[in-house]
């Protein structure tokens, strides 16, 4: 039994001392891309809900709390919430869910939860809140108490670790504050972690969109709002981009930072972006099944393929990140033995004797040795 | 120029504080005394740094990426070992691809450490309690090798362990890591008996 052995946590006298001393994961700060941080709450599908003890009955509900606790300091980015009952590690989605490992890891005694964060380079991609369910937890605020772990606070924690904090006291600052490693009587965001949401995630970003269309004089793109007199939008804007084919033409798909058919595409600004829309004649061939995106080990050979329909013969040729293949001038295009300078972006350029029209690129990732 | 660490600095001179030593819990892991490291650890030893090489790993279907960490053994106080371990933490960077794991230990090449040791190549961290069971050991100021917490905090007697962060107050000496093993030693024995 826990009670029994843990005295009760004293005060955190040292928050009345009004010093800054957030810190942040790693040692350049690694940040979410401006716009939304969508997470995808699963807690009530592995532990069933009862009535908590601060009225609420679901675990959802009190992450959501959590996540809008930090929402009410943000600008540039806000958690929005969705449940979707398919789950999987490295699937690019936060996840928030109760589990008995993590990654096919234990969680080793006496852990609580545990929060990932996937990234490449200085981008941040993924980031699961694993909570461990051999805790007895439930949902209260004011005074902790050592059997009953209450995962609201716990939650605020590992969203802060979410958004890229560390904790300011193992980085020797002496503060109250959420984030620091000891959990306290402490129940809600204190002026420090605010302070070190904000530095991470300050409020004037404004970022410009460029766009782009392939072939040239091909068609028009445009976007809805204008940018602002500085030719920006500030961060988090939703901005409707409409591509429209010149005679004779057709519109194909979107490529450059979203990869999507329709001729409509709605964006929220989240960074320095290019939109490229890609059209081709009327008479030049349709793809109707486009090259998938994969991940492969060292070593393994991969396929990628593409289907055209074309009233007339058509001709293939394979492009690696724009640059044609030698020899690759088929439906389908084997690697054999792929290392990691094949990691890339693959598209095939399908020609008759109307025009030519290109497949969406498929993104390849090899890893491992 | 601003920066907020001198300003704590300079705020905390003179500050009168009561230690907020407690019972405590990381938001994440249980805070383990120092009994509870020693009777659950498979292996304590001392130790320093002298490798390290990140992994794929691919467990339950599940992809991740691991940190072998290999230390040379200078002493062995409970469980076997040879005289190079590898311990194996969740986490890591392969290319440009990085997984990070908030709390987790992270160690230095040359750092000399005491650690406990519990579900290696099971557990996401092999130290019990993620980074409360790693002691730094380094010189102070009279040449004495002491043991320092994970919290960069000086660890004045073992029965410290588990608690809170020690706030701003005189200065503490660190017991010595002679004096730290003889304490792991007698709570084995105390165990075995």
């Amino acid at each position: 039994m826990i009670a029994g052995r843990f005295a009760p946590l004293a005060v955190w006298l040292a928050a009345v001392v009004a010093v800054h001393g957030y810190d942040f994961i790693g040692r350049s700060p690694v940040r979410w891309a401006d716009g939304e941080i969508p997470m995808n709450l699963q807690l009530d599908l592995t532990l069933s809900s009862h009535l908590l003890r601060d009225g609420k009955s679901s675990w959802n509900e009190v992450a959501l709390e959590a996540l809008g606790l930090w929402n009410g300091h943000l600008t540039p980015v806000q958690f929005t919430a969705y449940t979707n009952g398919i789950r999987r590690d490295g699937n690019d989605q936060n996840e928030v869910f109760f589990s008995s490992e993590v990654y096919g890891h234990r969680f080793g005694g006496s852990v609580l939860a545990i929060t990932t964060a996937w990234r490449i380079g200085a981008r941040r991609i993924e980031g699961d809140t694993i909570f461990n369910t051999a805790i007895d937890w439930d949902s209260y605020r004011g005074a902790l108490e050592f059997d009953t772990l209450d995962l609201r606070r716990v939650a605020i924690h590992e969203f802060g670790h979410t958004l890229g904090l560390d904790h300011p006291d193992q980085a020797k600052q002496i503060v109250a504050a959420v984030m620091n490693s000891i959990v306290s009587d402490l129940d809600a965001l204190a002026t420090d972690d605010v302070h070190g949401a904000r530095a991470l995630y300050p409020p004037d970003a404004r970022y410009s969109i460029s766009l782009e269309v392939v072939p040239p004089a091909s068609g028009t793109v445009t976007a809805t709002p204008a940018p602002d007199l500085d030719g920006k939008y500030p961060a988090g804007a939703i901005v409707k981009l409409r591509a429209k084919p010149n005679r004779r033409q057709r519109f194909n798909f979107w490529g450059g930072d979203q990869n999507a058919a329709g001729r409509t595409l709605k964006v929220r600004v989240v960074d320095d972006e290019t939109f490229v829309a890609n059209f081709s004649t009327n008479g030049a061939p349709v793809v109707v099944a486009q090259p998938r995106s994969q991940i492969s080990n060292f070593s393994n050979p991969v396929t990628f393929r593409v289907r055209a329909s074309s009233t007339t013969p058509v001709t293939y040729q394979w492009e690696f990140n724009g640059v044609a293949i030698p020899a690759a001038a088929g439906s389908e295009l084997l690697l054999n033995f792929v290392s990691h300078e094949d990691s890339g972006l693959y598209s095939c350029r399908i020609t008759n004797a109307r025009g030519e029209t290109w497949s969406r690129p498929a993104r390849l990732v090899v890893d491992g040795y | 120029m601003f920066n907020p660490k001198d300003l704590l600095r300079d705020a905390l001179v003179g500050v009168f504080v009561i230690l907020a030593l407690s019972e405590a819990k990381a938001t994440s892991v249980l805070a383990p005394r120092f009994e509870t490291l020693v009777d659950r650890a498979e292996l304590i030893f001392t130790g320093h740094v002298i490798s390290q090489r990140t992994e794929w790993r691919n467990g339950n279907g599940q992809k991740s990426i691991v940190t072998l960490v290999s230390f040379a053994v200078q002493q062995v106080h409970k469980g076997r070992a040879a005289a190079t371990v590898t311990l194996q933490f969740l986490g890591g960077t392969i290319g440009d691809v990085t997984l990070e794991v908030a709390e987790m230990p992270k160690f230095k090449a040359g750092e000399r450490v005491v650690l406990f040791v519990e579900g290696n190549g099971v557990n996401a961290s092999p130290i019990i309690g993620f980074f409360h069971g790693r002691f730094l050991l380094r010189k102070d100021r009279v040449g004495r090798e002491a043991v320092w917490q994970y919290n960069g905090e000086p660890l004045a007697a073992v029965n410290e362990i588990g608690r809170g962060k020690r706030a701003a107050g005189p200065e503490v000496r660190s017991v010595s890591h002679e004096e730290f093993t003889f304490q792991i030693h007698q709570r084995v024995a105390t165990q075995t008996k």
